[in-house]
């Protein structure tokens, strides 16, 4: 079965038809097509605009149809699996996120008409070419003058869609000096300024995204009224801290969408090439690597559901959780794809052969994820800070409705609360403390048909061994406890093993809480069984997985492949071979009414 | 983690006076932000000795740890000098009985 919470994207994975005919808007040939000229995908933002997904960026209480998270990860997840470059030049649209954070009333109105009417991009103008993740180094400045409005002075450069955004969230200096509360945040539509005041810088070459409009825009002496400050004067860099929790956490849907798209790609291949007499998916190497992508897939999707629904549930955890999410899900995807390219051989190098060619394609795009929003080492900067309070004792574990919440996806979420979005938190991780009750839970379940007794025997014992792994790490993280100065390389280290560690949780809890819901394969546990014994991290070794564990996997991931599905726990049917876009009809705000498909 | 600085160096606000307090976060700077050779001039901003956001959490977490007070995880942000933090922090101690305005 799909919960209601995913039908918009089951629809809107229709509704796009399938990728591998070329006439549809959204297919691979077209996105080959692109990116060899560099092209942005001008028809397919239109035609996104025309089914209505910009509305689902803006929230249900201003107008627009965003209400769940996990429902706007599946959407995004749809549209990276055919075209991360459609995906990326739409996904600044999520950048209203500061106005939903910080703005007032009448400027999350004024963002909302210009969203939802005008169909109308914001950019996001943080980095300065000189500055990097250094935000409060940067020099844009914006002077204050003494009607209240301000004038701003400098270059913001490398800006995804500088060029084509219509406002601009920007952060900008306010006062001299290095300190925490020399920015201010502003957000500003480009019809409020002189334009003679401003100007855009030109795109750059990207090696990935290539039609993407990834430039620059700058300043001279540019006024802007008073009525643009988000926020407290001095403040934009805790709001942009904050922003950031939230878009970091919506990055996995890029990487679930890459994921699934290498994978297709790869598993195709192998289904099909004939050497040696055989598939090349019946010689155990390559069934093996399939079967750990396939299983890396998986865990980064738990991953983004937990962390999607934790942002309803624990949304003042997210200084970490967002870290974690991002960090863990791009590089599964990253090393997954890296060992699919030598499935695919010699086609791995080629850009155009048709099918095989669109691999390289999502990868080069792919990499993107774990360099922007904050790059994997900022990310894990900041949760290294964060691990002495997070693997704190002494917190009462969770209750189990806020388990419920975060695992079960039949409970309903609350609305997310920005207002809960802190900048640091100071609480002990909740994942971590309800390991024990979550492998409580295991231990007095009782086999049944799809789960005997010796595999739910083994999936205790690798559970246990799991949680005394977590053990270890918290005694690491104890003993290597540091006092001031930066980060040494070792608690980066124990910051990616934490990613690793949460993200095999996360699986454990939606495994217990969804057991009935997802069908047969999902319930044996065995994709189970194998996250918990993996070694702990984002990458995978060739022959470490149990022989019988991987052809459990890679069952799953062929008969996904052969039935038209999506590589995901949840019943996820693609557009059918040689099915036609059609682009009328949908609506984001529709109750959808589907039946189970149960299959 | 370094329980001999921690017990040397720890705050008691019930008999906080400025000078007090300077002195002790003035050695905890110094040793949070290794900053050994440095002289802090305790009306500079700290960011001008680097601290940036992730110090600054580092920091006000164990001000947290040694008051056994919750803090504000924007402490350093909005009181960003010795002096800043070290009247902020007079400004929490308990005032004696009979002082209460």
């Amino acid at each position: 079965m799909s919960p209601a919470q995913y039908l918009p994207a089951l629809v809107l994975e229709q509704s796009l038809g399938d990728p591998w005919l070329a006439d549809n808007s959204l297919s691979y040939a077209t996105a080959l097509q692109l990116d060899e000229e560099d092209a942005f995908p001008e028809a397919q933002v239109t035609t996104l605009n025309a089914l209505g997904l910009h509305k689902g960026y803006v929230p249900h209480g201003y107008g627009g149809s965003f209400r769940n998270s996990e429902t706007f990860l599946a959407l995004g997840r749809v549209l990276a699996r055919r075209n991360m470059s459609v995906a990326v030049a739409y996904s600044t649209m999520l950048w209203s996120t500061l106005g939903w954070l910080g703005g007032n009333e009448r400027q999350k109105h004024e963002m909302a008409r210009w969203i939802m009417q005008a169909g109308s991009f914001p950019c996001l103008a943080y980095s300065e070419a000189d500055h990097g993740a250094d935000l409060s180094a940067n020099q844009l400045t914006a002077t204050l003058n003494d009607d209240g409005s301000y004038t701003l002075n400098g270059e913001k450069w490398p800006i995804n869609r500088a060029i084509r955004s219509g406002f601009l969230v920007l952060l900008a200096r306010t006062e001299q000096g290095a300190h925490l509360r020399n920015h201010s945040l502003f957000i500003v539509a480009k019809d409020q300024l002189d334009s003679q005041c401003y100007y855009h810088l030109p795109r750059i070459k990207t090696h990935g995204l290539k039609g993407c409009d990834i430039s620059g825009i700058g300043f001279r002496h540019c006024v802007i009224p008073a009525s643009c400050r988000v926020g407290l004067e001095g403040h934009g860099l805790e709001l942009a801290l904050r922003g950031f929790q939230v878009t970091r956490t919506y990055c996995t849907a890029l990487s679930l969408g890459v994921g699934d798209g290498a994978l297709r790609v790869a598993a195709e291949h192998a289904a099909n090439r004939q050497l040696y007499g055989t598939t090349i998916d019946q010689l155990p190497h390559t069934r093996d690597v399939l079967a750990n992508a396939y299983l890396s897939q998986r865990l980064a999707e738990c991953l983004s559901i937990v962390t999607a629904r934790g942002l309803h549930v624990f949304p003042e955890l997210y200084s970490s959780w967002s870290s974690i999410a991002k960090v863990q899900a791009s590089q599964l995807v990253d090393f997954a794809c890296k060992e699919l390219s030598g499935v695919l051989g010699a086609r791995f190098y080629m850009r155009d052969q048709h099918g095989v060619g669109m691999f390289q394609k999502f990868v080069r795009d792919g990499a993107v994820v774990s360099i922007f929003d904050g790059s994997t080492a900022v990310c894990l900067d900041s949760l290294a800070t964060l691990l002495d309070t997070l693997t704190r004792d002494g917190e009462p574990p969770p209750t189990q409705d806020m388990l419920r919440a975060l695992f079960d996806l039949e409970h309903d979420l609350p609305d997310l609360d920005y207002d809960r979005v802190k900048i640091y938190s100071r609480a002990s991780d909740p994942l971590l403390r309800a390991l024990p009750q979550l492998v409580q839970r295991l231990e007095t379940l009782a086999a049944c048909n799809d789960c005997d007794t010796a595999t739910l025997y083994r999936l205790q014992a690798s559970a246990r061994r799991f949680m005394a792994r977590v053990d270890g790490l918290k005694v690491q993280i104890a003993q290597a406890r540091q006092r001031g100065g930066r980060n040494s390389a070792l608690r980066f280290a124990q910051a990616q093993s934490y990613c690793a560690v949460f993200t095999v949780a996360a699986c454990l809890g939606l495994w217990l809480f969804n057991r009935e819901k997802f069908g047969r394969a999902f319930k044996t546990g065995q994709w189970l069984e194998a996250a918990l014994n993996r070694e702990l991290g984002a990458t995978f070794r060739s022959g470490a997985l149990d022989p019988t564990l991987t052809d459990a996997l890679f069952a799953q991931l062929d008969a996904q492949r052969r039935r038209g599905d999506m590589f995901s726990l949840l019943n996820w049917p693609l557009a059918e071979p040689g099915q036609r876009e059609h682009l009328h009809g949908f609506d984001l705000d529709k109750e959808y009414r589907f039946e189970p498909l149960a299959r | 983690m370094d329980s001999t600085w921690t017990r040397n160096t720890a705050l008691n606000l019930s008999h906080a006076d400025l000078p007090y307090l300077r002195d002790k976060l003035l050695a905890m700077v110094h040793r949070e932000m290794r900053l050994a050779d440095v002289v802090v001039a305790a009306d500079r901003n700290l960011a001008e000795y680097g601290l940036d956001s992730i110090v600054a959490l580092t920091i006000a977490g164990d001000l947290e740890e040694e008051l056994g007070i919750e803090l504000p995880p924007t402490l350093l942000w909005d009181y960003p000098t010795i002096n800043d933090l070290a009247g902020y922090l007079a400004s929490l101690a308990p005032r004696p009985a009979g002082d209460a305005a």
